[in-house]
């Protein structure tokens, strides 16, 4: 949701399944220092300012977690923001499949296909319990049409340009010709090339749907 | 006397003999006559000559058989006592012959003389031999040669056995000579056995003596013995003592590596209580911990509450003149909710946990407070199905209305709110509620399951996320229903009359064909009817609604013709068995309701009922079929399954039905 007056603010959302590390990767980002057990000074809703690109920008993180189960709460979050930041474990096969399904929902809900969407893979410290690997992440980023990146929340790596990627992302989508400053003709034939991708995507996506179930 | 002369060493020899021998014949012949009658003697010896002289012979035989042996010659006798010639009268011729006699020792021998020279040696072996000191001298008178004949009678302890012989001298002084030396002879034996006695004497002395020496010499060897291997024995000893002392100390060490070991034990075992106690105090650290968080967060949720109550709500309501208000009650209610209502429920709920965690300790529960006093968060609801018509209210609302714009921006610079947009607020108590659970879900895991407190938390876990699910449920509910309203507004009847209830559910959507010239149409599937409408100018006219409680399906393109009507018993219960095996097979639960439901959530799985072919056939009467083509076997797919599982579920709820209106019958 974007305030009346200032379009710098951006409100981004993180979502992914149970106990791949969102809360960490947001406290992280805003504190500065990894939370190895409960700290106290938690809050659900987070507001910081970052410079992307000479800008600055006011940056609303929304947290889900705990929200595992509740599709309608959750819905409700999905309307509010603007960006989205899916996460899942390199440790867990199981967090990686279920990014399709978030994007399916954000989509649902939105009823767009064209929504800026960032892909990250947390705890690549733990790389010997690995079980996703970076080619894999990277395809199916590529295949949904999202942008793909591998933090760590312990090590603080990425984790400033995993935010800065977002914002770029989001204002990307927001304004498209502002980052383009060509004739109209030449403007108007990348729309066209990218809803025709976006249709593949789509129809890769059943298919790989259809061959998940 | 020239006898004498020739051997005068050796007749001085024999005299002093025989004079001894004589004095004790003398004596004894004297002896036997004062004690024994003469004549008996004599008479007896006179008629016994004949039997002595045979017993004589063989005495004599034997004896010089055994000395004959021994002594062969007169050079034999070495060391004779006297020795000459007499006259002896022979045994069976009875003539005086000269005899050479020998006396040696205590034994009397008598030679045989050389015929011819006159030279007196004797010759060959004896003759015969007496054992003086068993014969008897008898004097006889008798005879005619002279009064000196004598006669020598050897005695055997019997009167009967014996041998004698007859001697004569020339002169009394010879006899005197050669019969003197018995006593002598006697004497010398004595003296010999003596002698011999004392020998052996002396040999036993000296064997002792041996012995003794032997004996001495042996201890000395010993002795010897001893005192060479004296060094190696102490050494043997020196080494007993070393060994002995060596065990000493091996034992001594053994004793104290023991205790050192036994320290070390006890070192770690004093560790691993310590460990065991340290994770102890930490689980009970972080459950202290936790617990704290609990408080903080909830009230910093209280505290941002009672903020936008104090910053927003109160002001609002409180302009005095109707010119100065920003908002209307409505509008107010319609942004808000019931939020002073939820202000009150968390702020009692803090103040319980204040209370909780104002006395705490290691036996302190907290989960029973969560099952008693959380009933009161089931009035979220309104609030989070209110959050959609919320939000976009206040969009509207920034957009249109300059005094409330102006009223955020002010309430925006208020250091309290933290520089938090009101929609950041706005979402807080739909993010409270799921963050219970993570809460208490943490608790648990560090409580241990002897503690009270586990069983507590786990069903305080159980309370909150029934309270989620309701509210998440409840905001399905509203988001179903207005999205049927929403169709239902779009909706341009003209003959058909459309009727949809509150329990009108849609489940799918999207493009259809009804023929394969035809354009494309759209249709609609809802819990009770299957509506078709037609887009003409961005109009949507309904063109066909179909019941589907009368409604069947049919896939030709399949290899198994599957169809389900509900006009006879007996085809729709033989297909609905079928249809139940395929949807059990696929689904895989045994509850149809849940299958359905589960079916309906998750829209993307396919029934495998024939991949091939992109249409199939309604069955609405028996008359009346319409085919319906769709873009992809895929869509095709999943709108067979949709409709399959719509209709069965239809099917339970109709049995239900009846089955309650039974039970009310009977009842």
């Amino acid at each position: 949701m974007t305030s009346y007056k200032n379009n710098n603010v951006i409100s981004l959302c993180i979502m992914g399944d149970g106990g791949v590390g969102k809360t960490a990767v947001t406290i992280q980002f805003i504190s500065n220092h990894f939370v190895y057990y409960y700290d106290p000074t938690i809050e659900d809703s987070y507001r910081k300012q970052c410079l992307v690109d000479d800008q600055v920008y006011m940056l609303d993180i929304l947290d889900t977690a705990g929200q595992d189960e509740l599709t309608a709460m959750r819905d409700q979050w999905i309307r509010s923001c603007e960006g989205f930041i899916l996460v899942y474990s390199v440790t867990s096969r199981s967090s990686f499949d279920q990014i399709q399904f978030f994007r399916e929902q954000i989509i649902r809900v939105l009823d767009s296909d064209d929504v800026p969407i960032m892909m990250i893979g947390n705890k690549i410290d733990l790389d010997d319990e690995r079980q996703v690997t970076f080619q894999e992440g990277k395809d199916l980023a590529r295949c949904l049409g999202m942008s793909f990146m591998e933090v760590s929340a312990k090590n603080r790596t990425n984790v400033e340009e995993v935010f800065n990627e977002t914002v770029r992302i989001v204002k990307r989508k927001e304004d498209p010709q502002s980052h383009k400053p060509s004739k109209d003709s030449d403007s108007k034939k990348p729309l066209v090339n990218t809803s025709k991708i976006i249709k593949k995507i789509n129809t890769r996506v059943k298919q790989t749907k259809t061959s998940i179930c | 006397m020239i006898f004498l002369f020739k051997t005068s060493n050796k007749y001085f020899y024999l005299l002093g003999v025989g004079g001894s021998c004589f004095l004790g014949f003398v004596f004894l012949y004297f002896l036997k006559k004062s004690y024994n009658n003469k004549n008996n003697k004599f008479i007896e010896s006179d008629n016994n000559n004949k039997n002595n002289f045979e017993k004589e012979e063989k005495e004599m035989s034997q004896q010089l058989i055994e000395i004959r042996k021994k002594i062969n010659d007169y050079s034999k006798l070495k060391y004779p006592t006297k020795q000459g010639i007499l006259f002896k009268k022979s045994r069976y011729l009875k003539e005086w012959r000269n005899r050479f006699f020998v006396i040696e020792e205590d034994i009397l021998y008598y030679f045989d003389i050389e015929k011819g020279n006159n030279s007196n040696k004797p010759i060959g072996t004896p003759l015969g031999i007496f054992n003086l000191l068993n014969c008897s001298f008898t004097l006889i008178t008798n005879e005619k040669r002279s009064p000196l004949v004598f006669k020598i009678q050897e005695e055997n302890g019997t009167n009967k056995d014996y041998k004698n012989c007859l001697i004569s001298c020339e002169s009394a002084e010879e006899f005197n000579q050669w019969f003197q030396l018995l006593p002598q002879i006697k004497q010398t034996m004595d003296r010999k056995k003596d002698l011999v006695i004392k020998l052996q004497a002396l040999s036993r002395k000296k064997l002792q003596q041996k012995k003794y020496q032997q004996l001495k010499e042996s201890a000395l060897t010993i002795q010897r013995f001893y005192h060479l291997y004296e060094g190696e024995r102490k050494l043997a000893r020196f080494i007993f003592n070393v060994i002995k002392v060596q065990s000493y100390a091996r034992c001594f060490i053994d004793r104290m590596r023991y205790k050192k070991i036994k320290e070390e034990i006890m070192v770690i075992q004093s560790h691993f209580q310590v460990i065991k106690a340290k994770n102890r105090l930490e689980k009970e650290f972080m459950r202290r911990r936790i617990a704290q968080e609990l408080l903080s967060t909830e009230k910093s949720y209280v505290y941002n509450l009672k903020l936008i109550i104090d910053i927003f709500i109160r002001p609002l309501i409180n302009f005095n003149s109707i010119e100065q208000r920003v908002l209307s009650v409505s509008e107010i209610s319609g942004v808000f909710g019931n939020w002073e209502r939820l202000y009150k429920i968390n702020s009692d709920l803090l103040v319980l946990i204040q209370c909780k965690l104002d006395n705490w300790s290691i036996d302190q529960t907290i989960g029973d407070l969560f099952i008693e006093n959380t009933d009161s968060l089931f009035e979220y609801t309104p609030y989070v199905t209110n959050y959609d018509h919320s939000r976009k209210l206040l969009a509207k609302l920034t957009s249109g209305n300059t005094n409330f714009r102006n009223f955020l921006d002010a309430a925006q610079r208020d250091k309290r709110s933290k520089y938090l947009d009101i929609s950041s607020f706005l979402i807080q108590p739909i993010q409270r509620l799921p963050r219970y659970e993570l809460l208490l879900r943490d608790l648990l895991k560090s409580t241990s399951t002897l503690h009270k407190d586990h069983k507590y938390l786990s069903k305080g876990i159980v309370k909150i996320k029934e309270i989620t699910m309701y509210v998440n449920d409840q905001q399905k509910e509203r988001e179903n229903l207005s999205q049927v309203i929403q169709i239902q507004k779009e909706l341009i009847m003209d003959n058909i009359k459309l009727s949809f209830s509150s329990a009108t559910r849609l489940i799918r959507e999207g493009e259809i064909k009804v023929s394969k010239k035809k354009t494309w149409n759209y249709m609609y599937l809802f819990n009770s009817q299957l509506v078709i409408i037609q887009k003409k100018d961005d109009k949507k006219l309904v063109k066909e609604v179909i019941q589907l409680e009368q409604l069947g399906i049919r896939d030709d393109n399949s290899s198994s013709s599957n169809t389900i009507t509900n006009d006879s018993g007996t085809d729709l219960l033989n297909n609905s068995s079928n249809n139940l095996l395929l949807l059990s097979s696929t689904i895989s639960s045994p509850d149809l309701s849940s299958s359905g439901t589960n079916a309906i959530n998750t829209s993307s799985q396919a029934l495998p009922i024939g991949t091939i072919g992109n249409k199939f056939k309604l069955i609405i009467s028996s008359k009346t079929e319409i085919s319906l083509y769709f873009d992809t076997p895929e869509e095709k797919n999943n709108w067979f399954a949709d409709i399959a599982i719509t209709l069965n579920r239809l099917e339970t709820q109709k049995k239900n039905f009846e089955k309650s209106i039974n039970l009310q019958t009977i009842n």
